[in-house]
């Protein structure tokens, strides 16, 4: 037995060490990226004046979250954290009411209790970091002007599924109004675990922000993302389909169709749309 | 065969009581979508070693709990302390694959992702971690730093404190535990019982106990490292059969309140008990007056429970102290045996004149001493050489494992049958 155990416990600290080392190294690496890639919080002045003309910056100060105050565009502050939850509010298991009240406004004890002392579970709480956008009173950056570009801001990608900035589509430098075609080529681009999306029956859906939530776990999906999925849909893979209630949660990541031509600022309230009109499709508990 | 089911009934309940959650969890979900693929194969896995692993942890709990009927169900009290250790390296070693498995799904994400994982993600993750740590810390005390026995003791009660993390993290991770009823309320109750037992073993029984108050009325120094304790009841007595043994706790000063096991060296009229070990040395300062709590009896190595009354006992060593007690009740039986002690050096054998003694008065009680270092070590063929054939007697072993598990086999091989062949460990802790 003693063999059995010092084996296993080699292995435990192998990978633990090799996890905790290599995840460590990368994200040393990965703060430098940002750095270089002028998508940190705060930019040295240098850089701030060069990227003045495609980026202006956000404070996200009580004035600016008060802003994003409704069903299609709502902001949550809780913790001192600004969320973006409207892409979610579709699927509250308690309805998107429960949170209404709150857009645009201070949320921390309403998320904490839920209203009636009861907290959150930690799914939930793991659930809120994909709509992270950044701390309050933070300064960040912004793709577009906010006057033209809506509200989708630019999340400093804090966390690996860091879904709004998925959202925000990655040519919104060239400014929101810009026609875009929902092509194979537009598809290819959103191919990754942090931008996924998928063509499922000739309609297009962003599913980054469900993939950690996909009871098969993400990496059934991520294969997909940017590809043609219509077939690993509907068999799962194993032949079989996806239940009823599966359908209509894909129906609020809905973008748009194959081949439409269509605007940034079109797709983003596409996916805020659908989301405000679709009944709650899930709950937290699903998973 | 009615004496097989009982002595596996035991055995077979533990491992029903760790495979019915897994029943459960596969009732919960299809499998092929918990193994579509490598990743939800790796999360189900880590779900599954998770489940198991605590709920061995909990069985390992409750056989730690040294009560008797422990001791009747698994034929031994050292038979429970086996499963207690063997159950416990499994929990450990799966317990250990739990978070591995399950940060296979974040590491398709990002290596980074994975490494906050398994740091602690969420408050009821970080319970887990804690949890896992220490039990890290716990176990490798156990299997890699031999600590002195009282030094370990005292290190492994903080086990407790490792399950009410893993009870924390159980309930308040999300996961199938929180999902199903029937999985929350089964883990639960486990958990509970576990909790209890362990807590009551580690910190209670010191206080809250049915032991028998004894008197300490003389302290014999046999060896180095074996002392003669003769006890007398003060109110009620223990009755016990030759070959037990019972754990003692001395209210003296100087002496761990931690109790010990001792074999009774005597016949059933008024214990004797030994003890060897280190601690020896601390019990010669014992003085006669001072108070003793006795548990027990506990063990199941008794002569009468054999299928022949033609025996040879086999005592390595300190594992004589059973036989001692056993050779003073053998007078009335019509048992015919054939002791044989084995030493390294005559100097060892402490117990020969008294054992000689019983023998002068008993002519079916033969004794032979066997000093391996002028003989080498015993066999088989110098047991059959003395004793004639084997095949049709029982056989008691008592002694250091490579001892008992060396003549085990031999006996094996001459096609002695094995419900024939009796073993007790004597260190069994």
């Amino acid at each position: 037995m003693k063999k059995f155990v010092t084996i296993a416990l080699f292995i435990f600290w192998a990978v633990f060490t090799a996890v905790l080392t290599a995840g460590l190294v990368f994200y040393q690496n990965q703060q430098q990226q940002l750095v270089g890639g002028n998508n940190l919080a705060v930019p040295t002045a240098g850089q701030a004046s060069k990227e003045a003309n495609t980026k202006t910056q956000l404070v996200l100060d009580v004035a600016e979250i008060g802003k994003h105050k409704t069903l299609s565009d709502c902001w949550l502050i809780i913790g001192g954290k600004v969320y973006n939850v409207s892409t979610y509010l579709s699927q509250h298991p308690g309805g998107a009411g429960t949170i209404e009240p709150y857009c645009g406004q201070e949320a921390t004890n309403a998320f904490q209790t839920k209203d009636i002392g009861r907290p959150h579970s930690s799914f939930a709480s793991d659930l809120l970091k994909n709509y992270y956008v950044g701390n309050l009173n933070q300064a960040i950056n912004q793709a577009a002007p906010a006057a033209t570009g809506g509200s989708q801001a630019q999340t400093p990608a804090k966390t690996p599924a860091a879904a709004p900035s998925s959202q925000t589509a990655p040519t919104s430098a060239s400014g929101n109004q810009t026609p875009i075609t929902l092509n194979m080529t537009e598809l290819a681009k959103h191919n990754s675990s942090k931008d996924c999306w998928l063509l499922i029956s000739g309609k297009i859906y962003n599913v980054t922000s469900f993939l950690f939530a996909h009871p098969g776990g993400a990496g059934t999906i991520t294969p997909y993302c940017g590809q043609e999925a219509t077939r690993a849909f509907q068999t799962k893979d194993i032949g079989r389909p996806h239940s009823g209630s599966a359908v209509s949660m894909l129906a609020s990541y809905y973008v748009g169709n194959l081949n439409q031509t269509t605007t940034q600022q079109q797709v983003q309230t596409n996916i805020q749309n659908t989301n405000a009109v679709q009944p709650a499709a899930r709950g937290f508990e699903d998973d | 065969m009615n004496k097989f089911f009982q002595k596996y009934l035991a055995f077979v309940l533990v491992y029903v009581l760790a495979l019915l959650p897994v029943l459960n969890w596969v009732r919960l979900e299809s499998l092929s979508l918990r193994f579509v693929n490598l990743s939800a194969t790796m999360t189900s896995l880590g779900q599954l070693t998770g489940l198991v692993g605590m709920t061995l942890f909990s069985i390992s709990l409750l056989l730690s709990g040294r009560f008797r009927f422990l001791d009747s169900w698994f034929f031994g009290l050292n038979r429970v302390y086996d499963q207690h250790h063997k159950i416990g390296a499994i929990a450990f070693i799966l317990l250990l694959f739990h978070p591995l498995l399950l940060a296979f799904r974040y590491l398709t994400f990002s290596v980074r992702s994975a490494a906050l994982f398994l740091l602690g993600n969420d408050l009821s993750v970080v319970y887990g971690v804690i949890a896992l740590l220490l039990m890290i810390l716990l176990m490798v005390l156990t299997f890699y730093i031999k600590l002195k026995y009282p030094h370990w003791k005292i290190s492994h009660k903080f086990m407790v404190l490792v399950f009410v993390f893993a009870i924390l993290h159980s309930f308040f991770i999300y996961s199938d535990i929180a999902r199903d009823p029937w999985l929350r309320f089964y883990i639960l109750a486990l958990a509970i019982l576990g909790l209890l037992v362990g807590t009551y073993r580690a910190f209670f029984n010191k206080y809250i106990n049915r032991d028998y108050d004894y008197i300490v009325k003389a302290v014999t120094p046999l060896s180095s490292n074996t002392v003669s304790i003769k006890l007398e009841p003060q109110g009620r007595a223990l009755s016990f059969q030759a070959g037990q043994f019972v754990f003692v706790r001395f209210k003296s000063r100087g002496l761990s309140t931690e109790s010990h096991p001792f074999s009774i060296c005597s016949g059933p009229e008024e214990p004797v008990v030994k003890s060897l070990g280190d601690y020896t040395e601390k019990l010669t300062k014992l003085q006669p007056g001072e108070l003793a709590s006795v548990e027990g009896p506990f063990g199941k190595f008794s002569y009468r429970q054999a299928v022949h009354k033609q025996q040879i006992w086999l005592a390595g060593g300190v594992g004589i102290t059973p036989f001692v007690s056993m050779a003073k009740d053998l007078n009335k039986s019509g048992h015919k045996v054939d002791l044989y002690y084995c030493v390294n050096e005559q100097a060892e054998a402490v117990l020969l004149k008294e054992l000689m003694e019983i023998a002068k008065d008993n002519k079916n009680f033969r004794v032979f001493a066997w000093c391996s270092n002028d003989k080498g070590r015993i066999n088989v063929e110098a047991i059959v050489y003395s004793s004639g054939d084997v095949l049709n007697k029982d056989i008691f072993l008592c002694g250091p494992e490579p001892f008992m598990v060396g003549l085990r086999q031999q006996f094996l091989k001459l096609k002695v049958p094995k419900q024939q062949i009796h073993w007790e460990r004597f260190n069994f802790l």
